[in-house]
């Protein structure tokens, strides 16, 4: 009997944590608005944006950037922190260009982060950070194992910088300013059907016939992201394919052992 | 009253290890339950927004937990009929967006010698100016800080983005033989009566990056 009160507390609380986490954090979406309820509940597995550009201080480098959790509040940068269960992933297709359209891209070398448990005092903490790869992925898809049998190419703290891969690559990650802009609020006004709620209606029916204001509001001006940025040689990754590079395909991802 | 304090700390301390089944990665490269940890995606993004714009909120677990190589068979009808129906344009323009946004990654290209990088700039050679300052797109494609990426998406579905009015033939080119369809005059731009459906009017933010720095996104707030 106590027993079963056990399970069905546990239960219960389970349910009053997910719902918390669940409509806690609902005004809070970057550019990935609304990605799913799984990354929803989950902010640090949200990936918000992704960049690629050229590194502005070596024409040699390129630089790649994958922002998750979004809406961090100003002042509350440095108190927030990845989710250690989650693996954080950079994945590249050096051979885009020379697949097939439709079934394309395949990635061929990836670039892994995992991060530690939050450690030290109050005021004063921080994660560690390890990058694994870059390296060819021991499966492809939407499930992955860690790069090289788990070993790391290079360790670092969170919002420090540091180098990996014999100093080949510059890593960053932590909380930056979300450099997004965006009217968020107008946006799902008109375009609703894309947030998990079932309604309001388009205001296009009724309160916004005209569309998008005539001066639109950045809902991101004042927050901040978690940022995963690595500066690394272009020639470094195109080792890892047969392409000549006049195609290379970028994309990110967030994964969990559960998939929840 | 603090007995029952101390035991609701622990419930709930209890409550969250039983609701999460998912091992730490440790820093030293293992995790709690060895290297034969399988992982199993939740989220992915290539190119913004595409999700939010153009796929109910309902297909979007599913598209996280898939892969981009299957995007345009998978997800192509739904985003050409977002087009179709949602915006009201024709088939062909459906289509050809569906071609430039999926799959749903950032191409580059490397050998480009361009120093900036431009939304869609490897799909549309260029000719698209997302940069919210006004500077010109590039051909090295991948994603600026600059770039406005809602109104270039918004553009392909409600404005003339993806059409012959816009874009020509040879630059299309890395997107395979179609050309860009013609304009079909039914643009959502707030012109003729129209709701302004291809821009939201949001200035460039004051302050992106340090635009000669390692880690070039700007300092928290």
């Amino acid at each position: 009997m106590k027993f079963a009160r056990l399970i069905g507390g546990t239960a219960a609380l389970c349910a009053l944590i997910v719902a918390v986490l669940l409509f806690g954090r609902i005004p809070a979406r970057g550019f990935d608005l609304q990605g799913s309820p799984v990354t929803i509940a989950r902010p640090a597995s949200d990936i918000t944006d992704t960049y690629l550009f050229p590194s502005p201080t070596n024409a040699n480098n390129v630089v790649a950037v994958m922002d998750v959790d979004p809406a961090i509040p100003a002042g509350a940068g440095l108190t927030t922190f990845f989710d250690q269960t989650v693996l954080y992933t950079m994945k590249f297709d050096t051979n885009y260009s020379q697949e097939a359209v439709g079934s394309r891209p395949i990635e061929n070398v990836v670039i892994q982060f995992s991060v530690s448990a939050v450690s030290g005092n109050t005021g004063n903490q921080t994660q560690q950070i390890s990058v694994y790869g870059p390296a060819a992925p021991s499966q492809t898809g939407s499930s992955t194992m860690l790069l090289n049998g788990a070993v790391a190419s290079g360790t670092g703290f969170i919002n420090r910088e540091f180098s990996v891969f014999a100093g080949q690559i510059q890593v960053f990650a932590g909380t930056r300013r979300d450099p997004q802009f965006f009217d968020k609020t107008q946006f799902f006004n008109i375009f609703p059907a894309s947030t998990q709620a079932a309604g309001p209606a388009s205001c296009l029916l009724s309160t916004c016939p005209s569309g998008f204001a005539a001066t639109g509001t950045n809902y991101f001006a004042d927050s901040n992201v978690l940022s995963i940025i690595v500066e690394i040689p272009k020639q470094t990754l195109l080792d890892f394919g047969s392409g000549s590079g006049t195609g290379v395909a970028f994309w990110a991802t967030t994964s969990t052992s559960s998939g929840s | 009253m603090k007995r029952l304090i101390f035991a609701g700390l622990a419930a709930f301390s209890l409550g969250l290890s039983a609701c999460s089944n998912d091992p730490t990665v440790n820093p030293n490269g293992t995790n709690t339950t060895g290297s034969n940890v399988v992982f199993h995606e939740v989220d992915r993004i290539g190119k913004p927004g595409i999700k939010e714009l153009y796929l109910a909120f309902g297909t979007h677990s599913g598209y996280n937990q898939s892969v981009p190589a299957g995007d345009l068979t998978n997800y192509g009808p739904p985003v050409a009929s977002f087009v179709t129906t949602t915006a009201g344009r024709s088939a062909a323009i459906g289509s050809f967006v569906s071609m430039i946004l999926l799959p749903d990654a950032l191409i580059a290209n490397f050998q480009d010698a361009s120093t900036r990088a431009s939304y869609l700039g490897w799909e549309t050679g260029g000719q698209i100016n997302p940069d919210c300052t006004g500077l010109s797109g590039t051909t090295f494609g991948g994603r600026a800080l600059n770039d406005d990426v809602v109104d270039t998406d918004l553009g392909l579905a409600f404005g003339n983005l993806a059409t012959s009015a816009k874009l020509t033939s040879a630059g299309t080119i890395n997107l395979g033989p179609t050309p860009p369809p013609p304009d079909d005059g039914k643009e959502k731009n707030g012109a003729n009566g129209t709701p302004n459906l291809t821009n939201e009017h949001v200035t460039c933010p004051v302050a992106t990056g340090t635009p000669h720095q390692f880690p070039y996104l700007a300092a928290p707030i």
